[in-house]
């Protein structure tokens, strides 16, 4: 497609919905079947129009078995594996989700461009690399309210995710931290989300630099523990990843004790 | 003279012990908490879009007798065709939100909540392996829950020969159908 839209042709096509590579984990779930072949979701994101052909689950089957979409002898092995009545009524959900999110964006994404042509280009190149979250972990009950809102915002803007966990150098993990660091992973993985650890003392530069690695777009990290002594003299956690990172957005999750406090008062 | 001397050294030596007191780590210091008996945790399984209130309800009101935390675990189902370890967005979309509507609601209530997710080919599944890996000193579940959404009388069953912990069935009730659901979440999440 983009070697036919380089050469100056216009490009008019279908794909079924199984095939776009961010809902591939989604299908698989859905369906229990997991589609190999997959497109970028960046190819349909640059479609300037985009049609939903919509049929219901019995109208396609109807087809299938009149031989309309495959042959008669794979016609009773696709009844019996992916065209099955369930499947097929929740890949159309997620069809009619996936236009109903490109209009928004659509809509969303329609106004007068500003900039130079350098910021513009930038700013494109930027979008095709896509969104991707770093969230700062700790094993401790507390870190999966920060995977959620995580996974939150990595759902929002249609982003990969990767949970990050700074480890001291031979520190131990008590009964507790080894139980919370499970659940993380256990987490991670249904999350469809990267589990990583490093160890490193030089928290700053440790988180920078899987930012780099990772091509992190945005770091979510919780409240700070309250430092003493010389510690207060050094510059705050996400002050440093600023500086460390230009151009990758910070954001602190909220507390939720010190939130209800506030909110009492 | 001599007085003045030991006057002198005794409030240098206190500020001098504030002053090592405040510049310590906090980690250097060793909360009364610590002595304490571990916590006691409380497994509460839920599957679905909703959790039953009154099993909500029944095991904040042990966590808070007990100072004990609770553990509410979704129980995922994964279809036998994808490997046991796959991701699960879609369960994990109802999962998310309805565990940021239990932290809250339990939160309100001053308990302790420290959640899970745990996979398996079916519920059952799911729970025993959870059961496998770690320890709970209850586990609550509700047998009003519909089998076809949740536990079976079978599972339940399985539950109490299985579970080396104290089980509660809570017994069908009139307010059955209060829910905790993914509407319960509130402010920005």
């Amino acid at each position: 497609v983009e070697d036919v839209l380089n050469a100056g042709i216009d490009v008019m096509s279908t794909v079924n919905v199984q095939h776009l590579e961010s809902l591939n984990d989604q299908v698989a779930e859905l369906s229990g079947i997991r589609v190999r072949e997959t497109i970028p979701d960046r190819i349909l994101a640059r479609a300037d129009e985009i049609v939903l052909i919509d049929l219901t689950p019995e109208a396609l089957l109807e087809r299938l078995r009149a031989g309309k979409i495959y042959p008669p002898n794979r016609i009773d092995a696709a009844l019996n594996n992916f065209f099955r009545i369930e499947n097929l009524a929740a890949l159309r959900e997620v069809a009619l989700r996936q236009v109903a999110e490109e209009v928004e964006q659509k809509r969303l994404t329609t106004v007068e461009p500003l900039g130079s042509r350098e910021e513009l280009v930038a700013a494109e190149a930027q979008q095709a690399v896509g969104e991707r979250l770093l969230a700062l972990v700790e094993p401790y009950p507390g870190a999966q309210r920060l995977v959620r809102r995580a996974w939150r915002s990595a759902q929002r803007l249609g982003a990969d995710i990767d949970l990050l966990w700074i480890r001291p150098p031979g520190a131990k993990l008590s009964d507790d931290q080894r139980r919370s660091l499970t659940a993380l992973k256990q987490l991670a993985s249904t999350l469809g989300a990267h589990f990583l650890v490093e160890e490193s003392d030089t928290i700053p530069e440790a988180i920078a630099d899987v930012a780099r690695r990772q091509r992190t777009t945005y770091v979510l990290m919780g409240r700070s523990r309250p430092t003493r002594g010389l510690g207060r003299l050094r510059t705050p956690l996400p002050q440093r990843l600023m500086e460390l990172l230009p151009g990758v957005d910070v954001r602190i999750v909220a507390d939720r004790a010190r939130r209800s406090n506030g909110d009492r008062g | 003279v001599t007085v003045v001397i030991v006057i002198v050294a005794a409030v240098v030596a206190l500020a001098a012990g504030v002053a090592i007191g405040y510049w310590l780590p906090p980690h250097g210091r060793r909360p009364a908490s610590d002595n304490r008996t571990a916590v006691r945790r409380i497994l509460l399984p839920f599957t679905g879009q909703a959790i039953s209130r009154r099993a909500f309800e029944a095991a904040a009101r042990l966590a808070k007798a007990e100072n004990a935390t609770i553990i509410p675990a979704f129980l995922a189902r994964v279809p036998r065709t994808l490997p046991l370890d796959s991701p699960l967005p879609a369960q994990c979309d109802q999962a998310m939100v309805l565990m940021e509507a239990l932290e809250q609601r339990a939160h309100a209530e001053g308990v302790a909540v420290d959640a899970r997710i745990a996979r398996g080919r079916t519920y059952r599944d799911a729970l025993r392996r959870l059961l496998d890996e770690e320890q709970f000193d209850r586990v609550i579940v509700s047998a009003t829950e519909s089998s076809a959404n949740g536990l079976s009388p079978d599972d339940l069953e399985w539950l109490l020969e299985r579970v080396p912990a104290e089980v509660m069935i809570l017994r069908p009730a009139p307010d059955d159908k209060r829910h905790i659901s993914v509407n319960g979440v509130h402010g920005h999440f």
